[in-house]
């Protein structure tokens, strides 16, 4: 188990209905990122281009419409960061799609911040946190 | 704003243990101390609360100090900073994307999908 977030959705549309929102730039373009350039194939490239980040993915699974995974990382000033990954699960449901998301972290290794913890439950928190999926419901 | 490059791969895995999480608390709350001393506040053994730490170590979560035969465990905080911060970020992100994801989803919607209505 690594550190990962993990996020669902359920959408009023088939897989096979959602799967270009996910896969196309046009469609990403409408929602994910203003610039999007994509070539949905395993080992294909995309990049991510918003007004303050831009961020380039390797496309690593694709399997329309149900599993769409890609590495991906933020360029900054010093060259790529550590890649995360990113995997998207559609599955059919009564409503429409269950959209999963779950973000990986890449490293093990830990540059310091500020120090925390001491007194309280912060963590507790954010283990429940992390636990937890969020629905929403768009119905 | 920019994600960090590196987050925290063991630190959750050794918080996922409810032992682990009173020893982090313990270490929290008495600054310092001993296998010993904290097996003597928990119901296990000194050689089990040793393994707990062991692995917490390993996550990054406490540090060491030897004196002479003994090793006393501290916190060390920066990690869970850094898996925090780092959860906060991309899930936040990941939110808003979701949403704008539901509102591209319906502005683009067929009428293919309401057509049961008619």
């Amino acid at each position: 188990m690594s550190t990962s977030v993990r996020r669902e959705v359920v959408l009023p549309v088939s897989p096979e209905e959602l799967w270009p929102a996910l896969t196309e730039a046009e469609r990403l373009a409408d929602w994910f990122a203003p610039d999007v350039d994509i070539d949905a194939r395993p080992g294909g490239g995309a990049v991510f281009r918003w007004e303050d980040a831009t961020r380039r993915a390797v496309i690593e699974e694709v399997e329309a419409p149900r599993r769409l995974s890609f590495r991906w990382a933020e360029m900054g000033e010093a060259g790529a960061a550590e890649p995360s990954r990113v995997e998207l699960t559609l599955e059919e449901v009564a409503e429409g799609t269950r959209l999963r998301v779950v973000e990986t972290a890449a490293g093990e290794s830990l540059p310091a911040t500020a120090a925390m913890l001491g007194a309280g439950d912060a963590w507790e928190h954010l283990l429940a946190r992390l636990r937890r999926s969020r629905a929403l419901v768009v119905a | 704003m920019t994600p960090r490059r590196d987050a925290a791969g063991p630190v959750f895995t050794a918080l996922a243990d409810p032992t682990r999480r009173e020893l982090v608390q313990r270490l929290a709350s008495d600054g310092e101390a001993t296998a010993t001393e904290l097996s003597a506040e928990l119901p296990m053994t000194r050689q089990a609360v040793s393994k707990h730490l062991a692995l917490l170590e390993d996550a990054g979560l406490v540090a060491t100090t030897r004196a002479g035969r003994e090793v006393r465990y501290r916190l060390n905080a920066p990690p869970l900073a850094e898996a925090m911060a780092w959860m906060a970020q991309v899930g936040g992100r990941w939110d808003e994307r979701l949403a704008a994801l539901g509102r591209h989803v319906e502005r683009t919607r067929t009428p293919a999908g309401r057509r049961r209505s008619r």
